[in-house]
């Protein structure tokens, strides 16, 4: 027996970065490892600059995560200007970017791009402590879920997330009890497609996983290292509101 | 205080494409299996920030100088001997501080002014015989090729460091002119944030969150077939052009959140300013709409329902009361209806409270006023 958190992940819009080159930025089919930590640093109040305690963060906890709706994904069409890069010329407000700072003969560029979104989403989030000394008890990142030091999103700052995370910690045999007891917002659970089943996302040791690119190597300059990923079929979430289920 | 306001909007637009794809059509999205129409975050945000209303709540107090001509100011600050502020009055007066080389003084001149816009190129009339017409020549080029705004705490931080070089008698290095404008407090970088890949260290984390517009109801955009006719043929009866313009209508459910503690800290902690920020985003996200396709369209829109909750719980938004279209014909209100009993539910099953506020002015209840003040306080 081992203590889980366990905490929903629910919003009109998601988005989960995956390998990223160019203009196109799709979003990976479930939350990646990277998204869910970052969320759960941000709850801390943990700073994009502190390399550390994120390092730490990450590789102290084991995570499944539960599709229990998979959403519609979207392909936004997205332009930005921006300004001219020039030796000795720094751009500090958005005025300067788009005419203060510029000469008569330039213009800022547009740059054009498609950000992948999921639509109608939802996720179950679930981890257990790995080692021996996490920097934070199970409890303490439930407590920093219901009252986050920065505003969370669920993957872009764009999407906000539509249900509160309702983060439970309770001691069962494995992932798949943990997420058993772990029921689903009932309007939700009425468009389930598969009522009966769903599928696990895992962190595992075995060679045999999908591999997947989302394990941060340094946060500062976004590098990301590949790591295996096992996928398990395992029973859909209950309706929330019974008895047993939270 | 509470570190969260969030923001739940309803607006009705009337036949519209506010903000549209590749195709020219209005973005869209799916939720709760129906299609609904969309206006992206980033949209909204550069309304709000290019918007009338930001100016004038955030221009006030804190507007600044409108001009090209700083270069020529610190020029003749420093080589007539007076401090910046007299030379800014009267370009002619002469003082009694240590005046400087023209030379050198051009060089500063240049440095400092060249940090709020690109200079115009240095003087080619240094061989005019006419020494009046070749001092003319000297002041145009230091001059910005545009103009440039200047706050008040850049108008003093230049004065600064004009002394401090008439001092030293040399040109500011790189740190001391981005000291010029480290303290800008620009409030719509402070909300809306930046990031540079090129320098870093200017970064700001946003302090506003802003999801997508959608709306309440399933929509999709529909086809406008229209034909222009050429005012002068006459030998032919058809159109001298023919052409489709995709648009949609609906009601829009918007959310934001505002993160105050992160807002305040990214305006160095003046509370004055910050609640001013909080204002004028209250304001512009109640009554400014994105001005795609305006000019077709006229589609301007105010609010009809604005909720705005504070508290330090974690913020959400309320679109699960969309999840199920609204299909009744009473939209407005039905929507107001749904949104309402969702956020009351959710409070009951999560056990979240929040302090709140509201207009509605379908029914005239409320006031945007009163909204503004219960985010800002």
């Amino acid at each position: 027996m081992a203590l889980y958190l366990t905490f929903q992940l629910y919003g009109p819009l998601q988005a989960y970065g995956l390998v990223a080159v160019g203009e196109v930025r799709l979003s990976a089919s479930h939350p990646t490892r990277s998204a869910v930590f970052g969320l759960l640093g941000a709850a801390l109040g943990v700073r994009r600059e502190e390399e550390e305690r994120l390092t730490v963060l990450a590789d102290s906890y084991d995570l499944a995560v539960r599709t229990d709706l998979p959403g519609t994904p979207l392909l936004d069409f997205h332009t930005v200007q921006t300004p001219p890069e020039r030796r000795n010329r720094v751009y500090r407000t958005r005025s300067d970017e788009l005419g203060g700072l510029l000469g008569e003969d330039e213009e800022p560029y547009t740059i054009l791009s498609r950000r992948g979104y999921l639509c109608d989403a939802c996720f179950t989030a679930c981890l257990r402590v790995r080692g021996d000394a996490p920097p934070h008890t199970l409890e303490a990142l439930a407590e920093a879920l219901r009252r986050p030091a920065f505003t969370p999103y669920l993957g872009r700052k764009s999407c906000p997330p539509g249900l509160p995370f309702h983060p439970q910690v309770g001691e069962h045999a494995g992932f798949e009890e943990a997420l058993a007891v772990y029921g689903l917002h009932r309007e939700l659970h009425d468009r389930l497609r598969r009522p009966d089943a769903t599928t696990a996302h895992l962190d595992t040791a075995e060679d045999s996983g999908a591999l997947v690119r989302d394990l941060t190597a340094h946060h500062g300059r976004r590098l990301f290292v590949e790591r295996r990923e096992a996928s398990r079929d395992i029973p859909a979430a209950k309706p929330r509101g019974g008895d047993d289920v939270l | 205080m509470s570190r969260f306001v969030q923001l739940h909007i309803l607006t009705s637009y009337a036949a519209s494409n506010l903000n549209r794809d590749d195709l020219g059509a209005p973005k869209s999205m799916m939720l709760g299996n129906a299609a609904r129409l969309r206006v992206s975050s980033q949209s909204l945000k550069r309304a709000w920030r290019t918007s009338d209303v930001f100016q004038a709540a955030l221009g006030g107090a804190h507007l600044g100088t409108r001009t090209k001509e700083l270069g020529r100011k610190v020029f003749a600050a420093l080589v007539n001997g007076v401090p910046l502020a007299a030379a800014w009055k009267d370009e002619s007066a002469a003082g009694t501080l240590n005046a400087l080389k023209e030379t050198k003084a051009v060089e500063i001149a240049r440095a400092v002014a060249g940090v709020f816009g690109k200079l115009k190129s240095e003087s080619k009339a240094d061989k005019d015989p006419d020494p009046a017409k070749k001092r003319v020549a000297l002041l145009e080029s230091l001059e910005i090729e545009q103009l440039a705004h200047l706050s008040p705490e850049e108008l003093e931080e230049a004065a600064r460091l004009t002394e401090a070089c008439r001092a030293s008698g040399a040109v500011p290095e790189k740190d001391a002119l981005d000291l010029l404008r480290h303290r800008v407090k620009a409030a719509d970088i402070a909300m809306f944030g930046r990031m540079l890949a090129a320098s870093a260290r200017f970064n700001v984390e946003a302090a506003v969150q802003v999801a997508h517009a959608l709306t309440v109801h399933k929509a999709v955009a529909e086809d406008d077939f229209f034909t222009a006719v050429d005012d002068l043929n006459k030998d032919d009866q058809g159109a001298g052009h023919m052409g489709v313009l995709e648009f949609g209508a609906g009601v829009f459910y918007l959310y934001v959140c505002v993160d105050r503690s992160l807002l305040a800290e990214n305006l160095c902690n003046d509370a004055a300013l910050a609640a001013k920020a909080l204002e004028a985003l209250v304001r512009a996200a109640c009554t400014v709409a994105p001005s795609g396709k305006q000019s077709s369209f006229a589609s301007r829109a105010y609010a009809f329902y604005a909720l705005a909750e504070k508290g330090d719980a974690q913020p959400r938004g309320l679109s699960l009361a969309f999840l199920n279209p609204v299909e009744e014909e009473d939209m407005g209100l039905e929507a107001i209806k749904k949104l309402e009993s969702t956020r009351e539910s959710m409070e009951r099953v999560y056990g979240q409270t929040a302090q709140s506020e509201c207009f509605n002015a379908l029914e005239g209840k409320g006031t945007l006023d009163a909204l503004v003040r219960f985010a800002a306080e």
